[in-house]
């Protein structure tokens, strides 16, 4: 059963230079309790997906053409202000990129914490601060620290507090935008750890998005990959690790340097994303795709169901 | 914390000593001979020579400034040729309404100038926004003199509803005598603020924290109050402190425009009398208020901002 | 700047053309700017034009209409023949204006060229130096900033008097610090490029660094700068005069025009109203034009 689904999302970014596609029509379903991961290179709409379910898109910029976003029933799009701030931070949390400037440098970490309390529920500054200081404890930070500031904190420790505030309320949903791409590699291992052990304890759903395939398999119940603003594939983590059907997937996967293989040269995708202020006809992969053949310069592919809960969208691979 | 606060202060002394010296060396290419002026027409070579004995006039540069320096300590800043009254006296009569001015006028600048930024920058492109732009671009360009003219022609010519000149007495009298230089005085910070609290918002507001208040589902007004503003306001603070400069300059003009008792126009009508001791003592005051305003916009600085008072926290354990 | 620009200039002097076409192409797109520009050029045609008529007519003109008194016109409202009216002596104002704006462009230009020499000398030096020197530099500046500008322009005048010379030293002075400050930055800015680094390994000198490689690429902020402070000079100027101790009459300076226009604004308004417009005017063409040279030059800063 879902509890989140995005039905035939449009999005477009209307700027100076032109209008932006970013999304193409993306429908995509996430069970409650498990982690789906998102998977795509930079610009392919990850972000302004998980800001569209968070209702923070740019309001001059980013318009939202057609589509439904469904949290348990209601369908957020439609949701007045009011209604949309009630779910945020108490059923809907987010973690974003870049932990240096999701912080606001003005204000301690406690305030920072307490705020998303004390927005969600009645009880006073006090416990909501005695409240960030347990948040603090949870992400592993000494609670002394509740009134220090965000630039006295290292790269990982400001994610852990990102963290905390993001689980502050308990939401029934979490979604993680590249939580550790601005990390070492060394702190990512931790903070992900971090992330699936609070996911289990207070049973949260969560959307990951990422570009990074390892961390894919080591998190993640299903995938979902997303090419120019359209998910091209979407199946469990075996059924997209092992059977991978999409070209562009297979490309993401052959691109991953083994340790084993002896090669010279990494492989890589050749060509660039469509430009996404292009309307397109076909496939928006045929470019790039060594397997095009005049159909897909054509007709735009669906995304089919090929086994049971694995869907390609692909003319080549049904 | 106090340290930084004392160290601020401490520094202000050779600052003001650095300034009061600019002040007289400037002065002391004056080819009055104060001798001359204070005995008038009976002088003699011998009186004059004799009178410049006395006061140490053939004394080196750097003996005369530190004797002025000593005096000014002990209040003393000479005797008015024009009045033949301690300087110190005429300054002491005319400072307060002079601060009363300024102060007026800053506050009108914040007062007007912030809101105007933030509304600016909230509805980027708007008719208000457009609106205030031009505002600050021809508030910015008006001779502030030029502006008090026409403030007076309007509303003390042609509706006579305020008066023209000098300053009221009694607390009514002196506000309504105060309304119209005030105004004219701040005109120029107005527009600077405006401009900068603007440009500051518009940073603000794209910034990352911003989404991370607004996915904790914190409300857009608390948003702007608490996130965007506590930010922005950090250079506006700057801007206003360094506008107080250009305020003073502008305090000699917009008093000489509406016969306001303060030194600002004295120290125009000392020059017209050759008063050198009076003029001299206008500029080291008008040029103290000014060092002491800018130490005081450091240290709100680092009351605000807690990077800068972290910094000097770390500095000072060392 | 991208690097392969920089990389031209160790290769062949001075190219960087290309970077002020491309600016001059996004400076033509801000049709603010350019009319900002327009109206800038105007004056300056204007002023030279009755430099020009008065060295021909050996100052016939000027003796004619801008300063002879005719007191039968005193204060007369704009009218067919006068379009601005007259002033207290009669004589016409547009004349004078006209006649005007030379005192101002002059002032605002010279002064800030000679600020512009003086900062620049002291700002490299400290920038390029740093260390002690820049210390001791950047200290002296901050005393000076601590002063305000009017009201050092007003102690240099009345200790030296209001001679043209002493004018536009005392409109200059003030501004030193400030350009000082944005040359230092510049040039700190530049100092460890690859290119000077390049141009110390052949054995130039500092101060052909300096002169030939550093200014060249610091320049485009220590324009925009000059060229805003321009219009606070402008301003500054007719302030002085407004006072009574800038450009003596009978001048037709703005400032000095509205000195007298105070005493007589109950019979006529239009004395005081149209010389402030034409120096607002004149000082927001500057900072438009200034502003439109900023975003052109540095388009990141552009909000």
């Amino acid at each position: 059963m879902s509890f989140l689904s995005i039905d035939n999302l449009k999005v477009d970014y209307v700027t100076d230079d032109g209008i932006v596609h970013a999304l193409n029509g993306v429908s995509l379903e996430l069970v409650q309790g498990e982690t789906l991961g998102l998977v795509g290179e930079t610009g392919a709409g990850k972000t302004t997906m998980a800001k569209c379910i968070m209702g923070i898109l740019p309001k001059r910029t980013g318009k939202i053409r057609s589509g439904e976003i469904t949290f348990e029933e209601k369908n957020l799009l439609k949701c007045s202000e009011k209604e949309l701030q009630s779910i945020r931070g108490a059923q809907i949390a987010m973690i974003f990129q870049d932990p240096m400037t999701s912080l606001n440098p003005v204000l301690t970490v406690g305030e920072q914490i307490a705020e998303a309390v004390e927005n969600h529920e009645r009880c006073g500054k006090a416990r909501a601060m005695e409240r960030a200081e347990e948040m603090l404890e949870l992400v592993g930070i000494p609670a002394e620290r509740v009134h220090e500031y965000p630039h006295q904190f290292s790269g990982g420790m400001k994610q852990r507090v990102v963290i905390a505030i993001a689980l502050a309320c308990n939401p029934k949903m979490l979604i993680a935008d590249e939580p550790t791409t601005a990390l070492d590699v060394t702190i990512q291992a931790q903070v992900l750890e971090m992330m699936q052990s609070l996911k289990r304890q207070l049973n949260t759903s969560m959307l990951l998005i990422t570009h990074d395939l390892g961390v894919v398999a080591q998190n993640c119940d299903r995938v979902a990959v997303i090419y120019a603003g359209e998910i091209v594939e979407y199946g469990t983590v075996m059924d997209v690790f092992k059977r991978m059907k999409h070209p562009y997937t297979q490309g993401l996967f052959s691109s991953i340097p083994q340790i084993n293989a002896d090669v010279k040269r990494l492989n890589s995708i050749p060509g660039l994303m469509l430009d996404p202020t292009l309307d397109v006809e076909g496939c928006r992969f045929c470019d790039r795709c060594k397997y095009a053949t005049e159909e897909c310069r054509i007709n735009h592919p669906e995304l089919v169901e090929i086994e049971s809960g694995h869907s390609v969208r692909c003319f080549q691979k049904k | 914390m106090w340290k930084y606060v004392l160290k601020r202060l401490l520094l202000l002394i050779p600052v003001m000593l650095g300034t009061i010296l600019v002040v007289f060396f400037i002065m002391d290419q004056s080819d009055v001979d104060p001798a001359k002026v204070m005995l008038g027409d009976a002088a003699t070579e011998e009186t004059i020579a004799q009178l410049h004995e006395e006061l140490g006039l053939d004394d080196p540069f750097l003996v005369r400034y530190a004797r002025y320096v000593l005096n000014l300590i002990k209040g003393d800043m000479g005797t008015s040729y024009n009045y033949h009254t301690p300087v110190a006296n005429q300054i002491a009569a005319r400072l307060p309404n002079t601060i009363l001015l300024a102060g007026t006028a800053v506050l009108l600048t914040i007062i007007v100038g912030i809101p105007i930024g933030v509304l600016a920058a909230k509805k980027q492109y708007s008719f208000f926004d457009n609106i205030s732009m031009v505002f600050c671009l021809f508030g910015a360009a008006s001779p502030a003199f030029w502006i008090g003219l026409i403030l007076v022609l309007v509303f003390s010519l042609k509706l006579p509803i305020l008066p023209a000149s000098g300053m009221g007495k009694g607390f009514i009298n002196c506000l309504l005598s105060l309304i119209l230089p005030a105004i004219t005085l701040s005109l120029h910070g107005t527009a600077t603020a405006a401009r900068t609290t603007r440009s500051s918002m518009l940073d603000t507001i794209r910034q990352d924290y911003i989404d991370t208040a607004r996915a904790k589902g914190t409300s857009e007004k608390v948003i702007t109050r608490k996130h965007m503003l506590r930010n922005a306001l950090i250079p506006v603070i700057t801007a206003v402190g360094l506008n107080f400069g250009v305020l003073l300059g502008g305090s000699v003009l917009t008093e000489t425009v509406f016969a306001w008792p303060g030194i600002g126009r004295y120290v125009i009508e000392s020059i017209k009398t050759q008063d050198i001791p009076s003029v001299l003592g206008c500029v080291v005051t008008l040029s103290v208020m000014f060092t002491i305003v800018n130490v005081l916009v450091d240290i709100l600085y680092a009351f605000v901002d807690p990077r800068i008072k972290a910094q000097y926290k770390r500095a000072g354990r060392k | 700047m991208n690097e392969k620009q920089t990389g031209n200039i160790v290769t062949n002097g001075i190219n960087s053309r290309s970077l002020w076409a491309e600016a001059w192409l996004r400076f033509k797109r801000n049709r603010v700017a350019v009319a900002g520009l327009i109206f800038v050029a105007f004056l300056i045609v204007v002023s030279i034009a009755t430099l020009v008529l008065d060295l021909v007519t050996s100052n016939e003109i000027y003796n004619a209409y801008v300063v002879k008194q005719n007191l039968s016109l005193k204060l007369a409202p704009p009218s067919a023949e006068h379009v601005f009216g007259c002033d207290e002596y009669g004589r016409d104002i547009l004349f004078r204006l006209i006649w005007g704006t030379r005192y101002s462009l002059f002032i605002g230009v010279v002064s800030i060229a000679i600020a512009l020499v003086g900062g620049g000398i002291l700002g490299s030096i400290a920038g390029f130096y740093g260390g002690k020197v820049d210390q001791m530099i950047m200290r002296v500046m901050d005393v000076f900033l601590s002063i305000p500008s009017m009201v050092m322009a007003i102690a240099i005048v009345s200790a030296l008097g209001t001679g043209m010379t002493n004018l536009l030293f005392s409109i200059a002075v003030p501004q030193i610090p400030r350009l000082a400050r944005i040359v230092r930055a510049s040039v700190m800015s530049v100092k460890d490029r690859e290119f000077v680094e390049a141009a110390r390994s052949v054995g130039a000198g500092d101060f052909e660094i300096i002169l030939k490689y550093i200014i060249p690429n610091a320049l485009s902020p220590i324009i925009v700068q000059a060229s805003l402070s321009v219009g606070a000079a402008i301003l500054s100027i007719a302030g002085l005069s407004f006072l009574g101790i800038g450009v003596q009459p009978p001048a037709p300076e703005w400032g000095s025009i509205l000195n007298a226009a105070r005493t007589y604004m109950r019979d006529a308004w239009h004395i005081s109203v149209i010389p402030g417009l034409m120096i607002m005017i004149t000082v927001l063409s500057l900072n438009v034009a200034g502003d439109g040279l900023r975003d052109a030059l540095d388009p990141k800063l552009k909000n």
